[in-house]
């Protein structure tokens, strides 16, 4: 029993990397469904894009890259889906160089497979990738075409149908970021909120969400989407489950082995050095 | 040609997870191979999407009404001087605008952000459990920080109090951190399994 309990407290870190990959994927393939139930944070940023008069412009920035497309990309996916569904007028930009072609394949996935009506230039406009973070922004609130002369596809910005409505960023119902970091949601509320009264909302990475808790109990940002988890609400208001839905329970199943880990491993320890102390 | 890639992307993931059993050259390889690919992407992306239509353009077709713009132009291969033993001090010029530049926009910002609008948003009514905690973390978490005065009698209760408050906040914090990664090792596994092999439902 002594040698068991030692050879638990001394347990290869390997051992643990592979249970927790071997308990992913079984979720993963089993497809294990646990309930899910949607968070009043979650809630609130649905409702800033569902109150919007339809036809509202909305600006969606792609401030990550594919390092972060685990918790952000299906949270993308489910508010352009909203979005399209409301009827908003979308234009799309990103902060960070290597996440621009994560906007053109959700365009590619999302509008153009399940909203084939919705007409580029009109309905929604991808602008791309441009470097300047703040500056940028602060430009965009003066012109947006100034900012983008052309947009992702080359075209020149002033000439498409929605941006001869939508000028400036001050023109925008609202402003949502997906964000990975810096440049990201905080500066879309020093900037767009704090500075141009435009309201904002988004996502972020799990790690970042505690960070953001402050702005959201202060009323700098509507709303907020927590990693996987915040992407897997979303689905379930937009009633279209996707990866993140399904990651899920994945994630909670890792997290039930997690914390078996670490009870484990205490008792383990404490059990040894009271032997050790008699 | 999709297909090519989605083989290619599987087998640099395998490259990466080797790791996981120890450090190899495989890792190695392909830690190069994702560095060297951004570099060269950013390049690229910052030259079309940047230079060209924010610059070279205006300059080329519209030169009479930006004049503006050359100053950003010079500025910006004045940083090539970097590579001047001789000159390099003219990258200074650049750099200063930048920083100057950044910090006028960022102190501003954070002002009225991070610091303002945070404290406003601290003075609100006791009248909830809620209200009444977040006040008194607030307080206990600033009395922890308050190192002018030494931390017994009621100072020191109140820094106790403030090292709970802090505790809570980077178990919080260290929750939602496993579940980042969590969420990567899903991510990849989702990719494996379904992109890659096709086993996933």
């Amino acid at each position: 029993m002594k040698t068991f309990l030692e050879r638990l407290t001394r347990i290869d870190r390997r051992w643990i990397f592979l249970a927790m990959g071997l308990t992913v994927a079984l979720a993963l393939l089993i497809n294990v469904k646990l309930p899910m139930t949607v968070s009043g944070d979650v809630k609130q940023a649905y409702d800033l894009l569902e109150k919007l008069p339809e036809g509202s412009p909305v600006l969606f920035s792609w401030d990550y890259d594919p390092g972060s497309m685990p918790e952000l990309y299906p949270l993308s996916a489910a508010m352009l889906r909203h979005a399209m569904r409301r009827n908003l007028k979308v234009v799309m930009m990103g902060h960070w160089v290597t996440g621009t072609p994560l906007i053109e394949k959700q365009v590619s996935e999302v509008i153009r497979t399940e909203y084939p009506g919705k007409v580029y230039g009109r309905d929604y406009v991808n602008l791309g990738y441009k470097s300047g973070q703040a500056v940028l922004v602060v430009t965009m609130a003066k012109s947006i075409a100034d900012a983008f002369p052309q947009d992702y596809y080359k075209n020149r910005t002033d000439t498409l149908e929605l941006m001869k409505q939508v000028k400036s960023l001050k023109d925008m119902g609202a402003v949502v970021s997906f964000s990975a970091g810096d440049p990201g949601l905080i500066m879309w509320i020093q900037f767009a909120w704090q500075r141009f009264g435009v309201p904002v909302t988004g996502g972020c990475t799990a790690v970042s969400a505690p960070e953001f808790s402050a702005y959201l109990q202060s009323g700098q940002l509507v709303g907020l989407m927590g990693g996987m988890r915040g992407a897997a609400e979303y689905e379930v208001l937009v009633d279209h489950p996707g990866a993140a839905s399904t990651g899920m329970s994945a994630q909670s199943l890792a997290h039930f082995l997690i914390v078996g880990f670490i009870l484990v491993g205490n008792i383990a320890f404490f059990l040894t050095r009271k032997k050790e102390e008699k | 040609m999709a297909v090519f890639g989605i083989w290619l992307g599987a087998l640099l993931t395998l490259c990466i997870y080797s790791f996981l059993y120890k450090d190899n050259p495989l890792y190695k390889f392909a830690e190069h191979v994702y560095v060297g690919i951004s570099a060269g992407y950013f390049v690229a992306a910052e030259f079309h999407n940047v230079v060209l239509p924010n610059l070279w353009n205006p300059l080329t077709t519209n030169f009479a009404h930006k004049y503006y713009l050359i100053i950003p132009g010079v500025m910006g291969l004045l940083v090539f001087f970097a590579f001047s033993r001789k000159h390099n001090w003219l990258l200074r010029f650049p750099i200063s605008m930048v920083v100057g530049m950044g910090a006028g926009l960022s102190v501003t910002a954070f002002l009225s952000t991070d610091v303002l609008a945070q404290t406003q948003a601290t003075l609100i009514p006791m009248n909830s459990l809620n209200n009444f905690l977040l006040v008194l973390g607030v307080l206990a978490t600033l009395v922890y920080f308050f190192f002018s005065a030494e931390h017994k009698g009621f100072i020191g209760a109140g820094a106790k109090l403030g090292v709970w408050y802090l505790m809570i906040a980077f178990g919080a914090a260290f929750g939602y951190t496993v579940m980042a990664r969590i969420s990567l090792l899903i991510g990849r596994m989702q990719f494996l399994l379904g992109d890659w092999l096709h086993i996933l439902k």
